[in-house]
């Protein structure tokens, strides 16, 4: 008989820290893979791997004897989007106290690239986590990635001799807009049909996501032990008031900004879509 | 045929000798390697792709896309190529300060990026990102890895070697506070030349950002302990290569 093994990949900013750190401590066999971890340090008797950095596309050459099941949790592209930017600048705070604080705006234009933490859209992630992205890239089976960060770049704006100044042609950035929404509708059609399609179970992060973990435990016959104090962490609105920042919320944009948010998001939008329409009980 | 080319270096002081000179006939502004202008400005002024410079109306080559290429390019022309550096210090905050203009100006958005995050983003935050004195001369990338708090050393030290070879190849190196505008004077009066003597500044980076943007101006005594401290770790090699210049050219 073939044990059971769950595979969580944890796309950041979706709730899954609740979950690690409500398993992490008592259970050996709850692995938390991350950047350093080795195949070869994980036991055979292991029933969870967990993690940013958990990979895809070939956990089944490596456990044979183990019945993978896939599970992941989503989160709502626009909230998922703002808990990002004040996470950002809680990690800037954590970082160096200094720093004070990053207005929307600017990230946004440069979330895909800004340090400490980029961001990436929730499709991205499963791309980017399965073992053959970089190949499927290269031989254009996915197209190139287009970041909204390109786009400010000097392909969008002109030189305003008379003025020596350099604006924003909105020409170019529609045409922009259109060659994005391509590439980003085919690699985030090509991250649901080749990856998240095949997933067997998918939180959403406004529900009672422990519970259901706590269920699926059961009910594939995995018997971890929990830290039942643990139900919610990464309290960001508390991290933000200790450094008297405020938490943005989406509704505190001008409705440009919304605007461009979710211009920006919509395949990302889609894709959540699909898969509350697919899980979502 | 005698050419003058001037590698303008971001927030070095350029645009105010660009003003000085830019109506004379012969003076061709050449903001991206693949274009000039000629009438830079002026009621005139026409764009041309970079293969229609005209060899014989070339008698200034100014502007942040000058390198030393010119040599294919005008190959009967003697070529002297000059530079104007300034102070790190002084130019680091000079980025900072325009980088929130330009903010306000291209984007119409008022920042309030802090000094901190701004400097270890500062290579690839839009609208304008800020390299250091010696990547002109080799290359614009970014060279911090990680969270932005380690440096990579080893491609720090290749683009450090590769600017001093290029630098080494002006003929002169201005120094912004060293009366970089009577010297330069001086030199282009050889090329045919003449300034506007009452053009003295542009730029007003303090003005508009406090005027219009209604941001104060960071000035490096504004700057916290750990500001400094970043500046210090992380621009050494920017300071090396500004002290070898001032060694070698001043």
């Amino acid at each position: 008989m073939q044990h059971n093994l769950i595979v969580f990949p944890h796309c950041p900013k979706t709730g899954g820290t609740t979950l690690k750190e409500r398993y992490r401590y008592n259970n050996s066999d709850f692995v938390v893979w991350d950047w350093a971890t080795r195949e070869s340090d994980i036991p055979g008797t292991v029933k969870v791997l967990f993690g940013h950095d958990v990979p895809l596309g070939k956990l089944h050459n490596t456990f044979t004897d183990k019945n993978l099941i896939h599970i992941t949790c989503l989160r709502d592209p626009v909230d998922r989007l703002m808990s990002m930017y004040n996470f950002f600048k809680t990690q800037l705070k954590y970082m160096d106290p200094d720093q004070t604080d990053v207005d929307f705006y600017l990230w946004f234009i440069n979330k895909d690239v800004m340090r400490p933490m980029r961001f990436t859209k929730q499709y991205e992630y499963y791309l980017f986590q399965h073992v053959d992205h970089i190949k499927w890239f290269e031989n254009e089976t996915l197209k190139g990635t287009l970041f909204i960060n390109d786009m400010y770049q000097n392909t969008v704006l002109d030189w305003d001799i008379e003025r020596d100044t350099t604006v924003v042609n909105w020409d170019k950035v529609e045409q922009c807009y259109a060659h994005k929404n391509e590439v980003e509708d085919y690699n985030m059609n090509f991250a649901w049909d080749e990856i998240l399609s095949k997933f067997d179970h998918v939180f959403f992060q406004e529900d009672d996501i422990v519970a259901e973990f706590d269920k699926l435990l059961e009910q594939y016959e995995l018997n971890l032990t929990p830290d039942t104090e643990m139900v919610r962490t990464n309290e960001t609105h508390v991290d933000l008031e200790r450094n008297k920042l405020k938490y943005v919320k989406f509704s505190d944009l001008d409705s440009s900004l919304q605007e461009v948010v979710e211009l920006d998001l919509k395949q990302d939008i889609e894709f959540y879509n699909r898969c509350r329409d697919r899980w979502k009980r | 045929m005698e050419t003058l080319a001037v590698m303008h270096v971001f927030k070095n002081g350029g645009t105010t000798l660009v003003e000085r000179y830019r109506h004379n006939p012969g003076f061709v502004y050449q903001r991206v390697p693949g274009e000039v202008v000629y009438d830079y400005q002026g009621a005139n002024h026409k764009v041309y792709p970079f293969e229609f410079l005209d060899a014989e109306r070339a008698d200034i080559i100014f502007g942040h896309g000058v390198n030393f290429e010119l040599d294919k390019w005008l190959p009967l022309n003697h070529i002297r190529y000059v530079t104007i550096l300034r102070d790190p210090v002084q130019r680091l905050l000079s980025a900072y300060n325009y980088y929130k203009l330009e903010m306000f100006n291209i984007l119409g958005y008022v920042t309030r990026i802090d000094f901190n995050t701004w400097f270890f983003n500062k290579s690839r935050l839009l609208p304008t990102p800020t390299y250091w004195q010696y990547q002109h001369f080799s290359s614009n990338e970014d060279l911090f890895l990680q969270f932005g708090q380690v440096v990579n050393t080893k491609r720090e030290t290749q683009l450090y070697k590769q600017a001093i070879q290029a630098i080494d190849r002006c003929s002169d190196v201005f120094f912004l506070d060293d009366n970089y505008i009577e010297k330069f004077d001086k030199l282009a009066k050889s090329y045919n030349c003449t300034p506007i003597e009452t053009v003295v500044h542009s730029h007003n980076t303090r003005e508009q950002l406090e005027g219009i943007v209604n941001t104060p101006y960071t000035r490096y005594e504004d700057l916290s302990d750990r500001s400094k401290e970043l500046i210090q770790k992380y621009a050494k090699t920017e300071i090396d290569f500004y002290e070898y210049c001032k060694g070698k050219f001043n």
